[in-house]
Parts: structure tokens; sequence; C-alpha cells
């Protein structure tokens, strides 16, 4: 009888443990991006986008912006839904002073979700239409030099054809 | 016309174009610099098994790999991989080769080594052990410092949360911190009954990203790749009261998917701060002054409702109570934690709150 115990103690104990380290594995890190996105007056863009391993969060909303990571191969990966976080609950102390909340219409923000380097996001807006967000373009700062170089020097040989033309 | 201003603006242009061009300049020679160290890099991880390849089978080596600052993953394979697409695409374009980099930016190699499991993805720092077998040698990550310490694993659990420390010296004081809360959380209906649904993590690594006044500002893209060490679908960051000093008005706060909470507030704050961001609900006293300015209506606003408060008719121990957010909208409790949890009638949600609670939490299952 107490033997019989005691094996079931240790049969509680072993399953528990079994549980944990399924747990732990099913919970290994996956390769994430961390989007840094720019919501102004309802248009999002994204500012950057980092990747490393870790988590990101479950979604269970079914309505709002709807974003999807695209593969390369054209296979949606990840879809979700989710709300743009313009309402921040500032909250009263032990001072008595009463919370409230902000409401913006031009901030930054972030999302994580799962990714590979060549992966595509598209996000669709509540009223429907869609959107590839891509990240900034780099400036194109030689093409920006020649063009300063040559008004520059246009202005001045205009400049100074017009002296020369007052001079004679 | 005088020619010398002509020349000034010339010259002004000129200077302006060449400052232009060696910033960009700089870029790229940032970019060059990143990929020599990506040489050196992976020519340490060549050298490393080259010196182990003449040592007596059971040698071993841990080391810490400092990589260019750009890389972020690498992976080491033995076969077709497809664990990440990134990797499956490197390995289709690069057949030959056996170690693979994220960004793909970074060109990948080619050694010789063995894998317990394949693909071997680290992120960085990389810290790997190398142990001599008879005829090659054996890679596996190495234990890194801790980055996410688990703190309560349930077998029904469907919601995880994260907690984040900052100003903490010490772990085992936010660990601490951490089981208050819970103790406080899982005290309170409905969570008292739904314990189970939650495990509970804790990222120990203090982090350092947020100014304290009047309240908590922070980095939230620092704060959420914190977050992201953790299983998280809600994280909360904690500042420590030694962080707090006289600022005893510092006020929580919570956004998006998270909390930031004052802790030398009453423990009920995190429990007050969760409900809006789990489920939505908002504050139940009123500020017109305040909250009329951004054009609420009772439709976004769970926990409020215009008369004849329809919203919850029928559900018992509910009234209506005049200011809920506004002044023009109602309560469904004369008190409860959403309105003032510093007084005894305040420890509860109330039944239409905690209604709103368990709809939200059988949305995780």
């Amino acid at each position: 009888m107490e033997r019989a115990v005691i094996g079931r103690t240790a049969g509680r104990t072993l399953m528990r443990w079994i549980f944990i380290a399924l747990l732990l594995v099913a919970a290994s890190p996956t390769t994430i991006s961390l989007l840094d996105l720019h919501y102004d007056h309802g248009d999002i863009s994204l500012e950057d986008k980092e990747s490393f391993l870790g988590y990101y969060p479950e979604r269970t909303q079914q309505e709002g912006h709807k974003l999807s990571v695209v593969a390369s191969s054209g296979e949606i990966v990840y879809t979700f839904y989710f709300t743009p976080p313009t309402t921040t609950f500032i909250d009263g102390n032990i001072n008595g002073d009463l919370g409230g909340i902000i409401v913006r219409d031009d901030f930054n923000f972030s999302l994580l979700v799962p990714a590979g380097s060549e992966d595509q996001l598209i996000l669709t807006y509540p009223e429907g239409h869609s959107t590839s967000l891509k990240n900034p373009q780099k400036f194109p700062w030689m093409i920006l030099l020649a063009v300063i170089i040559i008004a520059a020097g246009i202005f001045v040989v205009f400049l100074l054809r017009n002296e020369r033309t007052k001079r004679s | 016309m005088h020619v010398l201003p002509v020349i000034l603006v010339f010259i002004a242009l000129v200077l302006v174009g060449v400052t232009l061009v060696v910033y960009q300049q700089t870029s790229d020679v940032q970019v060059a610099v990143n990929l020599v160290e990506h040489e050196r890099f992976v020519k340490s991880i060549a050298a490393t098994l080259d010196r182990l390849e003449n040592k007596n089978p059971g040698a071993e080596e841990t080391l810490t790999f400092r990589a260019s600052e750009g890389v972020q993953t690498i992976c080491f394979t033995k076969e077709e991989s497809v664990a990440f697409p990134w990797l499956s695409l490197q390995q289709q374009l690069h057949s030959e080769k056996n170690v693979f980099f994220q960004p793909s930016d970074y060109s990948a190699a080619s050694l010789s080594f063995s894998l317990d499991e394949s693909p071997l993805c680290i992120s960085s720092p990389f810290s790997l052990s190398f142990t001599r077998k008879r005829n090659s040698t054996l890679i596996r990550g190495a234990s890194l410092p801790h980055t996410c310490e688990a703190l309560s694993l349930n077998e029904d659990a469907t919601i995880d949360l994260a907690f984040i420390g900052q100003g903490y010296n010490n772990e085992n004081v936010l660990a601490s911190d951490v089981h208050a809360y819970l103790s406080t959380l899982f005290s309170i209906d409905p969570f008292s009954s739904h314990e189970e649904k939650f495990n509970v993590y804790m990222n120990p690594t203090p982090f350092e990203d947020c100014s304290v006044g009047s309240y908590i500002q922070c980095d939230s893209t620092q704060l959420k790749k914190a977050a992201a060490s953790c299983p998280h679908d809600y994280f909360f960051l904690l500042v420590d009261r030694s962080l707090l000093g006289s600022l005893t008005g510092t006020r929580s706060s919570a956004v998006d998917n998270y909390a930031k909470i004052d802790t030398s507030d009453n423990t009920l704050v995190l429990v007050h701060e969760f409900a809006h961001v789990f489920a939505d609900l908002y504050d139940e006293y009123e500020d017109d002054s305040y909250y009329a300015a951004f054009g609420l209506t009772v439709d976004n606003i769970p926990n409020c409702a215009e008369l004849p408060c329809d919203k919850w008719s029928g559900v018992l121990g509910t009234s209506c109570s005049k200011d809920c957010t506004l002044s023009s909208l109602y309560r469904s409790t004369d008190n409860s934690l959403m309105r003032n949890y510093y007084i005894p009638s305040g420890k509860t949600f109330g039944p239409w709150n905690e209604q709103l609670l368990e709809e939200q939490l059988g949305e995780h299952s």
C-alpha cells in the first residue's frame, strides 16, 4: 500500500518534470522581427526592422489593422490584427491625483512578429486598403551632391555671363 | 552685380555637398569595417576548430565570440533545413556552405565540424562550446547569462505574463516583488479562479531605458526588445522604489500590451493597469475636463454605459451609478478596482467588469 502511494507520487513528480521539459521545449525562442512603426494621423509607416531570436505575443484580436508577414515564396507566414496604441492610461496615485488618458495621433510604436530576413509586410487598414511596409530607402546622397554642384555651376556661369554682358 | 556673393554661395553649396559626401562615405566605411570584422569572426571560429583538431578526444573549450555589430544570428548546419525561411533560402543559394548568418548580407562560410542537432542557431553574443571527438569537433551552444526565468508554469496555461525590472540591483528583490504582485493579482476575481491559465516569466537583466518623473517614460522599442526575451502576451515594467526616491506621486500607466508600474504604490495598481490592457476597461471616476477633449464615446468603453445601463441589465449585484470616465456615463457598481482601490469597497472589480474580464480570459483558450 505504502509502496503504491510512493509509486504514484513519484509518477506524478516525473509527469510534472516531463510537462515542464515539454513546455520549455515548446517555448523555444524563434527568429522574430521587431518592427519600429510610425503612426501619423492614421497612416502607418515602417521606420526600422530588426531581427533576432525571441518571443512574440499571441494575438486574439479579430478586427482592426491587419498585418501579414509574407515569405519570399509568397506564402503568408503569419497574420494578425492590432490596434495602434493611440491611448495611454495614466493613472492616479497615492497623493489622490486622478488619472487620465493621453490620446496621440503622431507617435512611434513597435510590434513583435515572427520573421525571416526576406519577408514582406502587408498592412491592411480597417477601411480595407492595403500597403506594403518597406524599410526606408537610403537617401541618395551622391545624386543630391551631383544635382547641387551642377545647379551651382549653372548658376555661377549664368551670373558670370550676365556680368560680362553688362560690362560690354 | 558683384561676383563675391556668387562665389560665397558657390563655396557654401560645395561645402554642403562635401559634408553630405563625407557623411555617406563614413556610412560606407562602417559597412566595410563590419565586413572585415565578420571575416575576422569567421576566422576565429575556424582557428578554434583547427586548434582542437590536434587535441585528444574529449578536449573541450567554451568561447564567446564577438561578431560584427550587425550580425544577429549564426546557424551551423549539416543538412538542408526548413527551420527558418531565410536559412533555407541561404542554403539553396550556397549549397556548399554550412555556416550562415543573419542578416544574409554577411557571407556564409564552410567549416569542418559536427553537430548534435541541425541547424544549431545562436543569437548574439555567440557563446559556443567545442568538444573534440574522434574524427571531428562537435559544436554546441554554450549557456549564456540567462535572460528569462520561468517563475510559474502551468499545464493549462494560455496566457504568458512577463516582468522586467528597472532600478533593481538584485534579481531576488525583483523576483520577490513579482511574487507579491502575483499573489495580489491571483487573489482578485476573476483571476483568482483562473491562475492555472497563466505562465509567468521574468527577465532578470536590469532595464535602464525609462525615465521616472510624474510618470514613467520609456523607449517602447527597447522595452519590447527586453520583453521579447521571455514568452509574453502581456508584460509589466516594475520600477524599483529606490529609483522613485522621494517621488511618491509617480503615476503608473498602461498602453498597448504592457503596463509600467510605480512599485511604491499599492500592489492593486498592477491589477488595475492589467485590466486596462487585458480587457480595455476604462477608469470609473469622472474627469470631464480631461476625457471630454478626446471625443470618447460609450462604444469605446466596455465598462461604462448610458442610461438606463442596458449593458449590464440582468447582471446580479450591479447598479447604475453616475460618472464613469465622463459625467454623462454610468458605472456598474458604486466603487470598484477601476475607480478607487485605496478604499475597502474598491478591492474588487464588481460583477460586470468580472464578466468582461472572464470573456477576455475565454479568448485565450
